[in-house]
């Protein structure tokens, strides 16, 4: 009993003893700080995803960057595509059996009988009902079936001249002129409706399994049909995947959010450090020159430097870090500054450490808490310029894309599908605010004094 | 004071040139010219000693051209404008084009366009109206919206009514005005037909492009807000001013909001740098015909004095708004003087 309390003393002493770092600290006061949580989770996730696109792109969504499905396009949400690339095969029995598929009964497949078993494959997916012809429900409800541009609802006769060229509006007038005297309509009269293959994917997907060369498929080489896989956002005017292109888009936008900023730390933590501990005359002509550039028009510099080199990523992010440095430089050298006269730099000086030790190995690690703040903060600033650029068409070029590019090509097509510009939108949007609430609790974490309360 | 203007405006003159030195430099290095696209060849002619008022392009590898290889420098047939420096000839440093370019440049002129018949003084002043327009428009809206914000969060510290204003002020600074203005237009143009959604020949086609381009730093302008004010209430002169008796209305308006406003005051320099950039944008979006719609087409066509022409125009206007935030400043917070 007597040795047990004594333990216990001794434990309550060494707790109360080891005091908390200041990362502790800080750590457990972040962890307290619930919108940061939110943030550093939906980056965090954000990050994952934009790291694992190629396994998204083969176990998630299906499609790859570049594939197009250009066939009744844009595709809205929902809508089902093909998979040239990472697809899964049907198995060739039932309605897909090789007699069933081969309707003109001639031994061979041709494009036309894929499109038309992909026409009847997806035509039960919409009969929900199964009677062999759709209702105005059942026809509004498909996910290819248009929403009426602006009031424009076209005649009958006008509808029937364009109805080969386009998605079936979804409105009643337009149904009934499909529909006539019996109300419903069948696999014939639904038109684009049902079309999710183009006459060119059909080729292409013969050509792929096609080993004799003629361009069409015999019983022995008919192995089955891709699957259909949804297009879970959609897909933009050349019908590639959007959800697809985002995810890339995601690693595009990060990667340049955070090279940026590494850059901009590189150059400001350096110059910033330099002129504080150096100081005088010194520290006077460097900090007047960051004066002096926070007025230069940098972004138009930055257009310049793009349009005259071409749109080369690498230079995207030099170019961009090279402008956000300035205010790095300021935080560490006024950090620099009131951390020189401190003690324990004395100590280091006694003992002969070199200069250059000194900065970088006592005086930057000492300061790095500002220093993490500020970085985490210019983050979403370079996303959002990056942003700007690819916006304007100045950005990354194609086949890349970031999440400014699909904004931008999303807006040329605003009107007939929102969702091109609104998901992107929304992920950057969304990004952004994850990383601004991350960056504020990162300050009042790492700062108490800087808190604003 | 005169002094310190006198300073500030020299040293201004200093940074102008910088700027157009270093857009010069790079427009020089551009691996691609108008001399090598393939419609205006013909424009386009071999020279051995180039003209001067003429811009001058070296030979590139990239030529698609065939007979363009064979020939070390080519230059535009007509003299249809000033042209970007040269570093070649820096022992002539009257004869560069970059000594021309600030010729012509002393005589008011920003010579003519590399793609289209007009001078580019005539579009810029075309343009100019929009964007002044545009601008001044958006930051009376942010002010309007932001500094009362911030005020109100900053007055109702760590209550619901704060953290509210303060998540839509995140939200504001989150959201980029190439996602907002679409939304925008989605929204009140297309849903409601409130407004117009592209063009700009009356008052109300410029209310979208000013939310668009004002909401940002509304939001930036209340979280700045708010933390002057936090930090202006607990000062000593404000517990006196409470001591002796004032309202509470008196002591924030006379004596806290002075204050509270300077780092709203201290952003408004780099503000106008980010308006100009952000009229860029939201010019594009609406379409409206102002300096920003100028700049990226001309960047797009790589009109490279059209190119300088705006960034000349841009780097003065920041010049002068930067000048006038300084003298502002001194208004506000008696503790600042440039008299030594």
């Amino acid at each position: 009993m007597v040795r047990d309390t004594k333990s216990n003393n001794r434990a309550v002493e060494a707790e109360i003893i080891e005091g908390t770092s200041l990362w502790k600290d800080a750590g457990q006061r972040l962890r307290k700080n619930r919108a940061a949580m939110a943030g550093l989770f939906i980056v965090g996730f954000m990050a994952v995803m934009a790291l694992s696109y190629e396994v998204i792109a083969k176990y998630v969504t299906g499609f790859t960057l570049e594939e197009q499905h250009p066939y009744v396009v844009p595709k809205p949400p929902g809508a089902r595509s093909v998979p040239a690339t990472y697809y899964k095969l049907l198995e060739p029995s039932g309605a897909l059996s090789f007699e069933a598929v081969d309707t003109n009964g001639d031994g061979m497949i041709e494009a036309r009988e894929i499109q038309a078993a992909y026409r009847q494959m997806e035509f039960s997916t919409i009969d929900k009902n199964g009677d062999g012809v759709l209702d105005y429900e059942e026809y509004a409800a498909a996910p290819l079936a248009m929403k009426s541009p602006g009031e424009f609802v076209p005649k009958c006769e006008q509808w029937a001249n364009i109805r080969r060229s386009m998605a079936p509006i979804r409105h009643p007038d337009i149904f009934k002129c499909d529909a006539g005297e019996a109300g419903t309509i069948t696999i014939e009269q639904s038109g684009r409706l049902v079309d999710i293959l183009s006459i060119g994917e059909a080729r292409d997907l013969i050509n792929r399994f096609d080993k004799s060369g003629d361009s069409m498929l015999d019983a022995g080489e008919y192995v089955g049909l891709p699957k259909p896989r949804t297009n879970l956002l959609g897909t933009d005017q050349l019908g590639r995947d959007l959800l697809t292109r985002m995810v890339y888009g995601a690693r595009i936008s990060l990667a340049v959010g955070l090279l940026a900023t590494l850059v901009s730390f590189l150059i400001g933590v350096s110059w910033g450090a330099t002129a504080g501990f150096v100081g005088g005359k010194v520290d006077n002509i460097m900090m007047r020159i960051v004066d002096i550039m926070y007025g230069l028009p940098f972004m138009f510099l930055v257009i310049l430097l793009m349009v005259v080199f071409g749109q080369n990523i690498f230079l995207l992010f030099i170019a961009l870090g090279a402008v956000q440095w300035l205010t790095m430089a300021r935080i560490v050298r006024g950090q620099v500054i009131s951390l020189k006269g401190q003690e324990f730099v004395e100590a280091a000086r006694t003992i002969g450490v070199s200069n250059l030790s000194i900065i970088f190995k006592h005086l930057i690690p000492n300061a790095l808490g500002p220093i993490i703040v500020y970085a985490t903060l210019t983050v979403p600033a370079v996303m959002l310029e990056e942003a700007f650029l690819s916006f304007l068409g100045l950005g990354v070029q194609a086949p890349q894309t970031s999440w400014g590019a699909l904004a931008s090509e999303g807006r040329q097509l605003m009107e007939i599908a929102p969702w091109l510009i609104v998901f992107p939108g929304l992920a950057l949007a969304v990004t952004l605010l994850s990383m601004n609430f991350l960056g504020d609790g990162l300050r009042d974490a790492l700062d108490p004094q800087l808190r604003k309360d | 004071m005169s002094r310190f203007i006198i300073q500030r405006l020299l040293s201004s003159m200093v940074v102008i040139v910088i700027i157009i030195t270093m857009s010069l430099w790079i427009t020089r290095q551009a691996p691609s010219n108008p001399c090598l696209k393939e419609r205006e060849a013909n424009t386009c002619v071999c020279v051995k000693e180039h003209a001067l008022d003429r811009p001058v392009f070296p030979l590139h590898v990239g030529s698609p051209l065939q007979e363009m290889k064979g020939c070390e420098f080519w230059q535009p047939a007509s003299s249809m404008s000033v042209g970007p420096v040269t570093l070649i000839g820096l022992s002539d440093w009257g004869n560069t084009q970059f000594a021309i370019y600030m010729k012509t440049l002393m005589q008011g002129s920003l010579g003519k366009s590399m793609v289209t018949e007009r001078t580019v003084l005539e579009s810029l002043k075309s343009g100019l109206p929009y964007t002044v327009h545009l601008g001044t428009q958006a930051l009376l809206l942010a002010m309007l919206i932001g500094i009362p914000a911030g005020l109100y969060a900053g007055l109702r510290q760590n209550t619901a009514s704060d953290y509210s204003v303060m998540t839509v002020a995140m939200l504001g600074v989150s959201v980029p005005s190439f996602v907002l203005g679409p939304l925008l237009i989605m929204l009140f143009s297309l849903e409601l037909g409130w407004f117009r959604a592209v063009g700009w020949e009356s008052w109300s086609d410029s209310v979208l492009p000013t939310v668009t381009l004002g909401l940002y730093y509304a939001a930036y302008i209340a979280r700045l807000t708010r933390g002057g004010m936090l930090e202006v209430i607990r000062k000593d002169y404000i517990r006196t001013a409470r001591a002796k008796g004032l309202t509470e209305k008196l002591v924030v308006y006379r004596h806290a909001l002075k204050g509270a406003l300077l780092p709203v005051v201290s952003y408004l320099g780099p503000a106008f740098a980010a308006l100009l950039t952000g009229s860029v944008v939201v010019e594009e979006i609406f379409n409206l015909p102002g300096v920003g719609t100028h700049f990226v087409r001309s960047a797009l066509n790589r009109d490279y004095n059209m190119v300088l022409g705006t960034i000349i125009l841009y780097s003065s206007l920041l010049v002068v708004l930067n000048l006038v935030v300084d003298i502002l400043y001194t208004l506000l917070d008696p503790r600042v003087s440039y008299d030594k």
